[in-house]
Formats: C-alpha cells, sequence, structure tokens
C-alpha cells in the first residue's frame, strides 16, 4: 500500500515538472533577432525627449517624417535588410542609400519576418 | 446617378490621396488605446470620401501593444485587415458627403484595395482616448485627442504630449509607390 503510494506520488512529481517544461513557451519577444530588436528600439526612440518633433518640425505642414527623425530608424534598418541575406552591395543599388526606402523596406521585412514567428508559435501550440 | 458623378469626379481631382500601404499602430504606453482610425481624402474642403473603423466602435490596443511584441494595430486595406489584423474591424462607415454616410462590411466590393475607395483615400488619423490598462478610467493628464496627418481640412494636431509627459504621434514614410502611415504613443 505503502509502495503504491509512493509511487502515485513519485508519478504525479514527474507529470507536473514534464509540465512545467511546457512554460518555457517561446513568446514573439525571445524569438526574435537581435536586428529585429534593434528595430523595436529604434522606432520606440522617437518617443524619447530629444527625438520628439521639434516646433519647427510641427510647422513644416507635412506628412513624411523629418529628415532629423528617419536618421534616428536608418541603422537599425539597414541592419535589419542585411539580415535578411541581402548585401551591403545590393541595398545600395536598390535604395541609392535613400533613406525612405530603406525604412519601407526594412518595415515590410520586419512585418514578414513577425508574421512567420506568429505562424510558428500558433502551430507550437 | 448623382453619386457616381460625385466618385468619378472625386477619382479625377482627388489624385495623391491614396491607400498605398499600410497603417501600424504602436501602443507603447502604460495606457490601453480606445478610439476609432479613419482615412479620408483631403484635397477639398469636405474632407470626404472618410473612412472610419464602426464595429467594434472603439478599438482597444492594449498597453504595451507594439512592433516588438507583435500586438501592434497593422491595417493592410480596408478588407484584408480583417483576416490578418489582430484588431479585425468587421463594418466601416463610409462618408461620401455629409447627407451620403453608409455602413460598410469589411468585404464589401466597395471597399477592395482595387477599388474607388481605396483608390480616393489615405490613412489619416485617429480619435482616442487613453485608460488605465484594463478598465475604464481615464488615463492622467488628458492623453486623448484626435491626431491626424497634417492636411488642409481638419484643425487637429500631428503630434500631441500631456503634462505628464505621454506623447503621440502620426507619421508617414514613402518610398516610391508605397506609403506607410505609423501612429505611436509613448
Amino acid at each position: 500500500m505503502k509502495k503504491h503510494f509512493l509511487l502515485a506520488a513519485f508519478a504525479t512529481l514527474t507529470l507536473i515538472s514534464c509540465n512545467n517544461e511546457g512554460n518555457a513557451v517561446n513568446t514573439m519577444e525571445s524569438m526574435k533577432t537581435p536586428q529585429m530588436e534593434n528595430f523595436d528600439k529604434a522606432f520606440k526612440s522617437l518617443g524619447d525627449p530629444q527625438n520628439r518633433p521639434t516646433e519647427e518640425e510641427k510647422k513644416r505642414n507635412t506628412s513624411e517624417l523629418s529628415d532629423r527623425r528617419k536618421a534616428l530608424l536608418v541603422p537599425a534598418s539597414k541592419e535589419l535588410i542585411l539580415s535578411s541575406g541581402v548585401t551591403e552591395a545590393e541595398l545600395m543599388r536598390k535604395t541609392g542609400g535613400d533613406m525612405s526606402q530603406i525604412i519601407v523596406w526594412a518595415t515590410q521585412i520586419y512585418m514578414k519576418k513577425s508574421d512567420e514567428i506568429r505562424k510558428n508559435l500558433k502551430s507550437e501550440k | 446617378m448623382k453619386k457616381v458623378l460625385a466618385i468619378l469626379s472625386l477619382a479625377v481631382c482627388s489624385l495623391g490621396y491614396a491607400q498605398k500601404g499600410p497603417l501600424i499602430v504602436n501602443n507603447y504606453s502604460i495606457y490601453d488605446f480606445k478610439g476609432v482610425v479613419f482615412a479620408s481624402n483631403e484635397s477639398g474642403a469636405t474632407c470626404s470620401p472618410y473612412v472610419t473603423t464602426r464595429d467594434p466602435d472603439e478599438i482597444v490596443i492594449p498597453a504595451d501593444s507594439h512592433m516588438g511584441n507583435g500586438k501592434a494595430l497593422v491595417y493592410d486595406n480596408y478588407r484584408d485587415q480583417f483576416t490578418n489584423s489582430l484588431y479585425p474591424t468587421t463594418t466601416w462607415t463610409v462618408s461620401l458627403s455629409a447627407t451620403s454616410v453608409t455602413p460598410r462590411a469589411w468585404n464589401h466590393p466597395s471597399l477592395l484595395p482595387t477599388g474607388v475607395i481605396s483608390a480616393n483615400t489615405r490613412w489619416s488619423g485617429t480619435k482616442f482616448r487613453m485608460f488605465y490598462a484594463g478598465t475604464n478610467d481615464l488615463a492622467p493628464g488628458g492623453f486623448d485627442g484626435p491626431l491626424v496627418l497634417p492636411n488642409s481640412c481638419y484643425n487637429a494636431p500631428s503630434s500631441i504630449s500631456t503634462p505628464l509627459g505621454n506623447t503621440g504621434d502620426i507619421f508617414t514614410v514613402t518610398s516610391g509607390a508605397t506609403t506607410i502611415t505609423y501612429i505611436q504613443f509613448f
């Protein structure tokens, strides 16, 4: 009887421990590449006090992000594009170094990658 | 017939206001966003056609929902947002003029990405209020308002900040035929 009880207790413990293993689930955050993370950080940095639109920028009366603020997004955007297998030469050829083209391209890559991650997370469940 | 004429004339005179890319809303703030997003044509004095989310009557983008954690609101266009977005809009309100205001389902033919409404409107803004996460209690400091791309027919800011340091911003990045519209809250 005692043996059975111990066995049952042991089996329960084993089950619990196996269950916990599943708790170390992957999340969007944990599956992002470092380049994706830096891209996020760049966008988030637009809210930092020194990166907010200046009075002059507010008066421009255009929808387009100012060049000063675009420049904040470019390094991380380039990094993300290069990480997708594009070479530096290709990047320059396709964009001519134009900041808007680089940011739009990187955003498209980012969206695609995060869609893929989301799909993978779904299929894991 | 009148309506057709109105649409046709719009198609001719409103170049430059077309849906050329996604709308991305990043809520980095600690508050829940509740509100609507809209698209319009700002070349005339009436801002029409004007297309705004209707059902749900308020989109809720929880605190800390952004590209970084895959929880941003991303609308590719009036139709595909329903299947692709985390925040699907079932019905839009389409205003062709002050007297022509019609609810339209997300898959209504007039709202196709290739349709005349899409060809003549651009993502242009949001009207929102912020709430303490998970509650109906307004965020402090008046963290609300319209946030609209600069244009000639709304009188609304494209960036706001509260006395408590919360801020909001709408802007575009345009490359060739693609325009991405970003709305960000901090």
